[in-house]
């Protein structure tokens, strides 16, 4: 619901502002392997904020990046087809007191890592080493079939409080995102 | 109506609600605030929606409008005056709302609040940092007594230096990252066992020769302090190890610490959403205003409609019955005053529907009296003229037409003027009835001859005043009628009548007159001297004579006066002409005769003897008449005339002496008229009345170039020829 509404409320943002100029998150490296039903991601991300987030996450305002991991089956006569999707999210969040960046990883779950400066935990935000994600479907591959892994990283705007959600919507520069990549895997 | 509205007040409720969870996901995200973008949008859609609906209701007003559809203007006006007054409270509120909140929440933030956190913030460091400072300065002691401390002996000492300084932990690190051994507080609180590796920042911070240390949030409430300092090894060459000190906050700090924390942060947070809390109530309130000005202008329309629909019914009402449609009955559909209103009205137009009825019923009425008149006018043998007030010709019937020898349907709406130039032998008619009119007098009445190619002709003009609107003059109307026979019956009778008396008054004497005269002729004759008896005997004769002339004249007489039976039978007048005028050719007679026959002339139903006497009279006349002319001539001329009302032979004698003298022209017919020394003076008399005995017609005058012509008209058809009616007395 919460990203249907994302979805509606973007198309109208796109409508409304000029297209954001050069997106600050970027692809540095990726590399997806889909093995004996897991996909196994290892992706660099460079990921450098704007002003503005930048600001609201000294503010302290939790900034939320999601990584959009689709496989999907690759149909010339259709839009392909989604067979299992994952979204990979991460928080990043500034602790006054100890002046630490706190790098949260929500899915998959791990502990929180803390970094003295901004730049080390952004890496650390961009790093997706070794990211095993077990396949949502149990349906077999079909053979001489293409199958693509897609993937997309950005800053989720559904995470930020409901009161910055409109004009973040708008804004080009709350809009963050590296885009859709796409590989062929081979199941 | 009910269908119209429920869609609607679904909708506006919908919105109501989405709004009120948009409020209330402001005031608290917690409460709605993962829907706050669906709401957005829901209620963006709903306003959309809600526009949408008033567009098309404004764009069918505008039509309306256009098109001139009855009520439109009145509905425009009403919509623009409930627009008026819903939209300019909702804007005073909406920005009076606006400027409250905006100060409202601008209050919210106070100065000497935000220093007191900024201070607790500020402080709470500079413990955190008094603390930090402690423990890098054991990590530090730690790391020189650990020197020289490597392989078996590291594990030992490093518990025993855990143990001397009171560190949650100690751990060792080879120069690449490799744990060499840790010690560890008896696990509290489930701590993994696992050493807590630094980052690679901090490595690198490291390897450049610094120390790090740091204080890290320690899961979703710890704080603990990490230091992380170099052990410099006494062998040269060998890389630095590193420790690292792990020390969690007492729980006290950490308490407070972490209240700090979480006050700062909310507070920051609160503070920098200032901005995005104002555009949210903003938007939230506009949209509020928004779909409540929707919501009146909809209205507006719906109640301006409503309230025009019966007045629109009422005109369009109105409208049918000023074009004549009176069976409009409108549906009362309220009881207030607009029901009375179109009660009212539905009675209006039944009364004038009935009303309406009785008109026409009357005009029905009127037409039949007035085709009953018209057909009455149209037999009526008199001829009929209607004049209105200005002396224009209104209404005119056939017999006026064929009287007067007109078309009068060209002159129609105008004065009879036109006939002055059109018909010069009617200005005597005209003139009598223009000087009728320009008198006052209600009733007038008088004869007016009139001369022309027919013959004189005497019309008797009665003309009366017409009543016309409160007493004003309303036209005339003339009613006239050709008695040219009627008079010329009378003066026929009349001269009968003389003739009658004058056989019996001076033909009785004669007798003894002669008788007597003749016996004194034999009584005295022998008795009387030679000379005396001369004398007798020339006495004698001339009374005798005289006598005789006077029988014939008075024979004469009673033979003009005593109508003779017709003896009709075919007749041809050319051959007949022939026969006379050989007659006349053979007399010693300078005349010489031109003659015209028609050689197509058909046989004329006529008496022959009596046609041949008409022609006697003529040629005698005219001979008597060319008398003292030299190179008498005489033109005899038949032919045949069609004409609407029937066809006829005409015959026509002309001659070139002196013409009729003008003294005697209107009564040439006339017994007794006559400008010759001898003769009866019954001639043209005789030849008028053997004329009319065909029902022809006989008419004279002067040729403008001198000289006489005289016309006989006798109709062809035989039913035409009836015996006179003097005549068909007698016998009866």
């Amino acid at each position: 619901m919460r990203r249907l509404a994302g979805i509606l409320i973007l198309s109208m943002g796109v409508a409304l502002a000029p297209p954001a100029g050069a997106a600050e998150f970027r692809l540095q490296q990726a590399t997806p392997l889909l093995h004996e039903r897991i996909l196994h991601l290892n992706t660099v991300l460079d990921l450098k904020l704007s002003p503005r987030a930048e600001e609201a996450l000294h503010k302290g305002i939790p900034l939320e990046i999601v990584a959009e991991v689709n496989v999907v089956q690759h149909r010339w006569w259709w839009t392909n087809k989604v067979v299992s999707d994952w979204d990979v999210r991460r928080r990043l969040l500034f602790h006054a007191l100890s002046r630490q960046y706190v790098v949260t990883s929500v899915y998959p779950s791990a502990a929180p890592q803390s970094f003295g400066s901004l730049d080390q935990a952004l890496i650390q935000l961009g790093r997706l080493d070794d990211v095993k994600l077990q396949l949502t479907s149990r349906k077999q591959f079909y053979p001489d079939t293409r199958y693509l892994v897609t993937l997309r990283a950005r800053l989720d705007i559904e995470a930020l409080p409901a009161l910055m959600r409109p004009l973040a919507y708008v804004t080009p520069s709350w809009r963050l995102s590296t885009g859709w990549h796409q590989w062929p895997v081979q199941p | 109506m009910l269908r119209r509205v429920s869609p609607l007040a679904v909708l506006a409720g919908l919105l109501a609600v989405s709004l009120g969870m948009m409020a209330a996901a402001i005031q608290n995200s917690a409460r709605y605030g993962n829907v706050y973008s669906l709401l957005l949008i829901v209620n963006v859609l709903g306003v959309t929606v809600l526009s949408a609906l008033i567009l098309l209701g404004v764009r069918r007003l505008v039509r309306q409008h256009r098109a001139r559809v009855v009520g439109s203007r009145l509905t425009w006006r009403l919509f623009g005056m409930f627009v008026l007054l819903s939209v300019i409270p909702v804007l005073f509120v909406y920005a009076f709302s606006v400027q409250a909140f905006n100060r409202g929440i601008d209050n919210w933030f106070d100065v000497r609040i935000e220093q007191a956190i900024d201070s607790a913030l500020a402080l709470g460091r500079t413990a955190l940092d008094t603390t930090k400072e402690d423990l890098a300065k054991k990590a530090r002691d730690i790391a020189a007594e650990l020197d020289s401390a490597s392989g078996r002996s590291l594990l030992p000492a490093l518990n025993g230096l855990r143990e001397h300084y009171g560190v949650f932990e100690l751990t060792l690190f080879a120069a690449d990252g490799k744990v060499l051994a840790s010690s560890t507080q008896e696990a509290v609180h489930g701590r993994k066992l696992v050493p807590d590796r630094p980052g690679e920042a901090v490595l690198a911070q490291l390897r450049q020769g610094q120390i790090y240390s740091g204080i890290e949030p320690l899961g979703e409430s710890g704080l603990q302090l990490r230091v992380v300092v170099p052990v410099v090894s006494r062998k040269v060459g060998e890389a630095p190890r590193l420790l690292q000190v792990l020390e969690p906050l007492p729980e006290r700090y950490a308490r407070l610490g972490r209240d700090v924390q979480a006050a700062f942060a909310e507070y920051q947070k609160l503070f920098y959403l200032r901005g995005p809390l104002k555009f949210g109530f903003l938007l939230t309130l506009s949209l509020v205003a928004l779909a409540t000005l929707l919501f009146a202008v909809w209205a507006s329309i719906y109640a301006a409609r409503r309230l025009v629909s019966p007045v629109r019914d009422l005109a369009e009402g109105t409208q049918a019955m000023a074009q004549g449609d009176y069976s409009k009955q409108l549906p009362v559909q309220t009881s207030d005053e607009f029901g009375i209103l179109v009660q009212s009205f539905n009675d209006m137009t039944r009364r004038v529907r009935r009303a309406q009825a009785e008109i026409q019923r009357g005009q029905r009425a009127a037409e039949i009296q007035r085709a009953y008149l018209e057909t009455v006018l149209t037999h009526l043998s008199s001829g009929v003229l209607t004049f209105d007030a200005r002396g224009n010709l209104r209404t005119h019937n056939a017999a006026a037409g064929q009287i007067l020898g007109v078309d009068l349907a060209a002159g129609m709406g105008r004065p009879l003027d036109w006939l002055l130039d059109a018909e010069p032998r009617l200005a005597a008619f005209v003139h009598a009835l223009r000087d009728a009119m320009a008198q006052a007098k209600a009733e007038w009445q008088g004869e007016i001859a009139l001369s022309g190619e027919g013959g004189r002709r005497v019309l008797i003009v009665r003309s009366t005043a017409l009543p016309g609107l409160r007493g004003r003059h309303g036209g005339r109307v003339v009613v006239f009628d050709d008695i040219t026979a009627l008079i010329q019956a009378q003066r026929d009778a009349a001269w009968a009548e003389v003739a009658r008396r004058l056989a019996h008054e001076i033909k009785n004497p004669l007798t003894p007159i002669q008788l007597s005269a003749e016996r004194i002729r034999h009584k005295c004759m022998d008795v009387l001297p030679d000379e005396a008896r001369a004398t007798l005997d020339r006495a004698t004769h001339t009374i005798a004579q005289q006598v005789e002339a006077m029988k014939s004249m008075v024979n004469a007489f009673s033979e003009y006066a005593r109508p003779q039976p017709l003896h009709i039978q075919p007749v041809n007048l050319n051959q007949l002409v022939l026969d006379v005028v050989e007659l006349y050719k053979g007399r010693v007679n300078p005349v010489r005769y031109a003659l015209e026959l028609e050689p197509a002339l058909p046989a004329l139903p006529a008496d022959a003897g009596r046609l041949r006497q008409v022609l006697h009279n003529l040629l005698a006349n005219a001979a008597d008449a060319l008398a003292a002319t030299t190179d008498p001539q005489m033109q005899i001329g038949t032919r045949r005339v069609d004409e609407p009302h029937g066809a006829f032979v005409e015959l026509t004698v002309r001659d070139n002496g002196p013409g009729f003298a003008p003294s005697v022209v209107d009564h040439l017919f006339e017994p007794y008229v006559t400008t010759k020394d001898r003769g009866t003076g019954l001639g043209l008399a005789i030849v008028k009345k053997i004329v009319e005995e065909h029902n022809g017609l006989v008419w004279a005058g002067n040729l403008k170039d001198g000289g006489a012509t005289l016309t006989i008209r006798l109709p062809i058809v035989e039913a035409a020829v009836a015996a006179p009616p003097a005549a068909r007395g007698r016998n009866a």
